[in-house]
């Protein structure tokens, strides 16, 4: 064969090599697909946004597509961690805030902080996100802080005879005379007392905190054995054993008989109000919310973004563009218009927002007042071992009301316990 | 004659016969060796790393007996273990109680015993976690249909708190796995009954014996051998059982209803400790076997093999 034919040849290979190549890559772009699991994919109010944050993100990359997967919040983690055992993370990482140190632990997932100090989002005020810093890293960007509310419903506080209480004592008033009132049909108040230890333990966190006290100290040193942590137990005993509200039932299943109306007052997240909707026309005018009667609100991150560790550099830089797209200043004000809850950036309630929405205001003067006070519902000291120590809590709480021991020495066995579980 | 040449006309042959018999069994060893001896050789190797969260491809751990010394010297497990002992006692004796009663009852003749037999059996076809989920609403402390039963009635005079109360919680959850297991009971006995010849009955019978003498000298010993398998695979259930009891209490209140079943996906999922988790697995296991091993061996003494 000639040379130049061969070279020619030789050539024409390459070429075609060369081209199928690039349309293989094209297509490899063109079909890229990131997996999003989340449990907010339905929901009343945060699945609108993601859905709408979504449709832009695709829109702005064409031929990549976000696979957003709903997996029910009990299963949450347990799938996650599924995934990340083996070896087959999301590609965006949707996390509740109080389980993620247990993927940063394992060194799942990336330190968000160069790529922040490259060209991420402004984070200062940005609300609870001193959560995602963990050991000297930042692992995830907060996407939701709230402040607790109550919701009440004013027929049944009318029917009892009494206005929205604003302190401890006038909630306990209210909460009997609505019992009282409602002869067995409804309840003073709902709240979380069975299975479910977290909940469990943020809704008892709610005394504990009008009281004066809080599981641990700066340092995270346990603090349950302080006497404002005590009279914190005995306002959640006195609670459930003067029968004010309905025993062993879950926090999902008391929000649905508030919106039934059988609940008159419940101490829950800005999350609530759009169940409210559900309720009944005759019904829905009646609930309303306020700031929480307690003298500080339970507070906390709700839910972050996280990118896995072990993404190929390619996708990490999607991922990244998908975060920066969601905390981006245009979307943050989105969030709250759409699901009426508020957003972590500064500035994101604006006036033309509070207008249309002026419960809103209640909502940002709870966070504030939270977020003045520094609290969370995960206790420094316990990031890691947080399922634990509500296990340990929770247990000691129900058997101080079932047996109706001594919040003092409830108290007591609660923080030799836990003590324990931090030195193991 | 002609020899069959075709290669594997070889295993027909009188002295291949083992390597046949090897050959046939094989798909089914390689296939128990995949879902059982596998995963149960990795539970073993995780059981003896003190490993919180496992990881495919990970470093292996140094082995170390710590799982098994903190499992021995747990408060929690061994009341985990005496919780699944208290739904062992209570739920097996249950769904015999139940099930004998109504094989007896349905081995009867009687106008509609074939709808009888049907009803009898319906439990064990709804599926568990739909059946618990009922079971839960059933007995809400606060509105549930029990609890509107018994102060309709003028039975109880305030509501019962059945899932906030230890002893009430352990009630409704027996109850919740007797109604779910005792058809498992009834189906084996009654196929046991049918099998009785009338004649040793009708034998009895002449020889003056009641009805209470031929069911305690003729009935109970012909059903001996279905009890006793009946026995050890209603064990089996109560222990790995999971759904029932998770659905309906969690394991709670203060650990009254906590199972092993419960504990072990408590330490894995939960807490992840996965290596504990193992240990505890592998323990119940360990029991598991050895209670069956005695009952399948006293059977076999009993003529049953």
């Amino acid at each position: 064969m000639p040379s130049f034919l061969r070279r020619s040849l030789v050539a024409a290979f390459l070429t075609l090599a060369f081209a199928s190549q690039a349309i293989c890559a094209s297509q490899a772009i063109a079909q890229t697909k990131l997996r999003f699991y989340s449990w907010q994919t339905d929901d009343q109010s945060n699945s609108i946004w993601w859905q709408a944050v979504n449709k832009a993100f695709e829109e702005a990359h064409p031929g990549v597509t976000i696979d957003f997967v709903k997996v029910p919040r009990d299963d949450f983690a347990d799938t996650m961690m599924v995934m990340f055992s083996g070896n087959t993370p999301p590609d965006i990482v949707h996390l509740a805030s109080f389980e993620f140190h247990a993927f940063a632990e394992q060194d799942w997932l990336e330190d968000l902080g160069p790529w922040i100090a490259k060209d991420g989002p402004d984070l200062k005020g940005w609300a609870g996100q001193g959560i995602c810093s963990w050991q000297g890293k930042i692992y995830c960007i907060n996407l939701n802080y709230f402040g607790y509310l109550l919701f009440y419903n004013e027929a049944l506080l009318k029917a009892a005879g009494v206005g929205v209480p604003t302190n401890w004592e006038e909630y306990l008033d209210a909460a009997r005379k609505m019992t009282a009132a409602g002869g067995g049909n409804s309840f003073g108040v709902g709240l979380h007392t069975t299975a479910g230890p977290g909940q469990y333990l943020t809704e008892l966190l709610a005394c504990v905190l009008d009281a004066g006290g809080y599981w641990t100290d700066k340092s995270g040193k346990p603090t349950i054995d302080q006497p404002a942590v005590i009279e914190g137990l005995r306002r959640w005993k006195q609670l459930q054993t003067e029968h004010l509200t309905p025993m062993g039932v879950k926090g999902e299943d008391i929000r649905q008989l508030f919106v039934e109306g059988r609940i008159g007052m419940r101490l829950d997240g800005p999350w609530m109000w759009g169940l409210l909707a559900k309720a009944k026309p005759e019904l829905r005018d009646s609930l309303k919310v306020a700031l929480s009667p307690t003298t500080v609100p339970v507070g906390g991150a709700s839910n972050v973004i996280a990118m896995p560790a072990s993404l190929p550099p390619e996708r990490k830089k999607l991922v990244w563009e998908f975060i920066k797209l969601i905390t981006s200043p245009h979307w943050q004000e989105q969030y709250v218009a759409l699901t009426g809850q508020l957003a972590p950036r500064p500035g994101s309630l604006t006036p033309a927002i509070l207008a249309q929405k002026p419960f809103l205001a209640t909502f940002q003067a709870s966070q504030d007042k939270a977020a003045a006070a520094g609290v969370d519902r995960l206790p420094k000291g316990f990031e890691t071992k947080y399922n634990e120590f509500a296990k340990i809590v929770t247990e000691e709480a129900q058997r101080m009301v079932i047996d109706n021991a001594d919040p003092a020495s409830v108290a007591r066995r609660m923080q030799q316990r836990v003590t324990e579980l931090q030195s193991n | 004659m002609t020899a069959d040449r075709r290669p594997w006309s070889v295993l027909w042959r009188p002295s291949a016969r083992r390597w046949l018999g090897a050959l046939l069994m094989a798909p089914c060893a390689i296939m128990v060796l995949l879902l059982i001896v596998y995963p149960l050789a990795v539970a073993l190797d995780l059981s003896f790393q003190k490993l919180r969260i496992m990881r495919v491809g990970a470093q292996r751990l140094p082995y170390t007996l710590d799982n098994y010394d903190r499992l021995l010297h747990s408060p929690d497990f061994w009341h985990a273990a005496g919780v699944s002992l208290a739904f062992v006692l209570v739920v097996t004796a249950g769904c015999f109680a139940v099930g004998l009663s109504a094989a007896l009852l349905v081995n009867q003749s009687f106008p509609g015993r074939r709808i009888a037999r049907l009803l009898v059996a319906l439990p064990w076809a709804v599926p568990e976690v739909v059946a618990a989920t009922i079971w839960a609403w059933m007995f809400d402390g606060s509105f549930g249909l029990i609890n509107w039963l018994l102060l309709q009635s003028g039975l109880v005079q305030a509501p019962i708190a059945w899932l906030s109360q230890p002893g009430e919680a352990f009630i409704v959850c027996a109850a919740a796995l007797i109604w779910s297991g005792y058809p498992f009971v009834a189906v084996m006995a009654l196929a046991g009954l049918q099998a009785i010849p009338p004649a040793l009955y009708e034998a009895a019978q002449i020889d003056g014996a009641h009805a209470g003498q031929r069911f305690r000298y003729v009935t109970l010993p012909a059903l001996r051998p279905v009890c006793m398998i009946a026995l050890v695979l209603v064990v089996l259930r109560v222990v790995r059982d999971f759904a029932t009891v998770f659905v309906i209490s969690g394991g709670g209140p203060v650990g009254a209803t906590r199972s092993l079943a419960i504990y072990t996906y408590e330490q894995a999922f939960s807490f992840y400790n996965i290596g504990y988790a193992a240990a505890i697995g592998l323990v119940t296991l360990a029991l598991c076997a050895v209670f069956s091993g005695a009952v399948v061996r006293r059977s076999t003494e009993g003529g049953l093999a």
